[in-house]
């Protein structure tokens, strides 16, 4: 199982309301992106940091999913920074060859700028996938006017998902006890053998399902009894005055370029 | 690539979204024109995204030194036509943001674009344009699957210049910047990705003709 998945699915605050959860997520989300300083989005960090740990996942799994885009965000940040050939108004400087390497200081504000709004916008999202499981989202989309037949889609794929995932961990298994990663020779004939029969065995599933659920009547919708939630008053006014209030901070800070 | 959850500013994230959005509604409709006519259409393309997510989210060993996993644009377009890939890459990259934390939420429009209307349009075309040109079967797939992805990367560079113009060289000189950046990684990952598409979908037309003969259904383009 994935583990953003399995985390999402046990978690202390997977009983709270998707829409109070969304909520906050979305308008954090919202003011990471319209702040300029470091200030609103480390304060959105923290708070969500807070809650995860709060949730009940531990701060390795955390720390973890923080690095998966840090190889982008080093790279992205440090392009943003640097420029070739810049004039003399620079902080560092590399010579490379004929050409100059160099940060300048607006490219090194941009920089800054653009490092703290994805920090605290990448924590946002991790709150709400951590402590959301996927089918609550489902079930919160189909509230709102969302275009029913991409709802469709998105059921079946995470439906099908786990199956597949099993599937290719199995075969890897069994390629590996044969050796079969053992060289980049047979990696690459592996991994063809992987995707050729993942592809396969995908189309027969496809095939499978449909006859099975056309079998019970299935038509338009898949239809899911979902558990009774109820958005606690207290839990949504939380949720939507803090993020307000982060969205009203960050375009004060916004306005005076502080 | 994906570019990351908050990387965008506010205006371009919402831009990128609206340039999206009609590739991803015309590629719903004509999905569910399709599916009036042959209902088990609908369980394919949600097994197709879900295979197309699963492979990415394998941690295969890596084929060229950095971490590679097939993107499987390339033949979901030449199987599935780019239309309806709009939609599946979409759902994909959703999940991706969702259970992996690849990409994000604001940068979905922009990712979409990238990886789901452009890559699968470039590789459809060159598929096409092999095809009537009388490339053999081999060549116009790697073409297809190569061009698709490295357009893809080319988009991104485009969309991450857009967003933050070099404050000395300009566009231009963020263009360059970005591409030369990510070109590291992104050449040769279009070039496995080609040679890993002729192999399997060589494999798949060896092995399953009448699958492949099925899916025609979805106006792709194998014949």
């Amino acid at each position: 199982m994935l583990l953003i998945d399995r985390y999402a699915w046990a978690n202390k605050l997977r009983t709270r309301h998707p829409a109070e959860k969304g909520c906050l997520a979305l308008f954090c989300l919202t003011a990471c992106l319209l702040a300029d300083s470091a200030g609103v989005p480390l304060m959105i960090m923290s708070v969500m940091t807070l809650l995860v740990l709060g949730a009940g996942i531990p701060l390795r799994v955390y720390g973890g999913l923080l690095s998966v885009p840090a190889i982008f965000l080093v790279c992205g940040v440090l392009t943003i920074a640097f420029s070739v050939d810049p004039p003399d108004a620079y902080l560092v400087k590399l010579f490379v060859g004929s050409h100059t390497i160099g940060m300048t200081e607006a490219g090194f504000n941009q920089a800054a700028q653009t490092f703290w709004r994805t920090l605290g916008a990448v924590s946002c999202l991790y709150f709400l996938v951590l402590t959301t499981p996927v089918t609550d989202i489902f079930a919160s989309l189909e509230r709102i006017p969302f275009p029913s037949l991409l709802l469709e889609v998105m059921i079946l794929v995470y439906g099908s998902i786990a199956v597949l995932m099993d599937s290719a961990g199995k075969i890897i298994l069994s390629q590996s006890s044969r050796l079969g990663y053992n060289s980049p020779r047979s990696t690459y004939r592996s991994v063809i053998w992987l995707v050729t029969n993942l592809f396969l065995y995908s189309l027969r599933r496809s095939a499978e399902m449909h006859l099975a659920l056309s079998s019970r009547g299935y038509e338009e919708k898949i239809r899911f009894v979902q558990p009774e939630k109820k958005v606690t008053p207290a839990g949504m006014f939380i949720a939507a005055s803090s993020g307000l209030f982060f969205i009203y901070l960050a375009l004060q800070t916004g306005v005076k370029g502080l | 690539m994906h570019i990351m959850e908050g990387y965008l500013p506010l205006n371009h994230a919402v831009g990128w979204t609206v340039v999206s959005a009609p590739f991803v509604i015309h590629g719903l409709r004509s999905i569910s024109k399709n599916i009036r006519n042959k209902p088990e259409t609908k369980m394919l393309l949600g097994v197709a995204g879900a295979f197309a997510f699963v492979l990415s989210a394998l941690k295969l060993p890596s084929v060229s030194g950095s971490c590679s996993h097939p993107t499987g644009t390339g033949l979901g377009a030449v199987l599935f036509g780019p239309t309806t890939m709009s939609v599946v890459g979409l759902v994909v990259l959703l999940f991706q943001a969702l259970l992996l934390a690849h990409g994000g939420l604001t940068t979905l429009g922009a990712n979409t674009f990238s990886m789901a209307v452009v890559g699968p349009f470039v590789a459809y075309g060159v598929y096409q344009a092999g095809k009537r040109t009388g490339l053999s079967p081999g060549v116009s797939i790697f073409l297809a699957a190569a061009l698709g992805n490295l357009m893809t990367y080319v988009t991104t560079s485009f969309q991450l210049a857009l967003a933050f113009p070099d404050p000395v060289n300009g566009f231009t000189g963020s263009l360059i910047k970005f591409g030369t950046v990510f070109a590291f990684t992104q050449i040769p990952l279009a070039i496995s990705e080609g040679l890993l598409t002729v192999i399997v979908f060589g494999a798949l037309s060896r092995y399953s003709f009448k699958e492949m003969q099925d899916l025609n259904v979805l106006g792709g383009g194998c014949k």
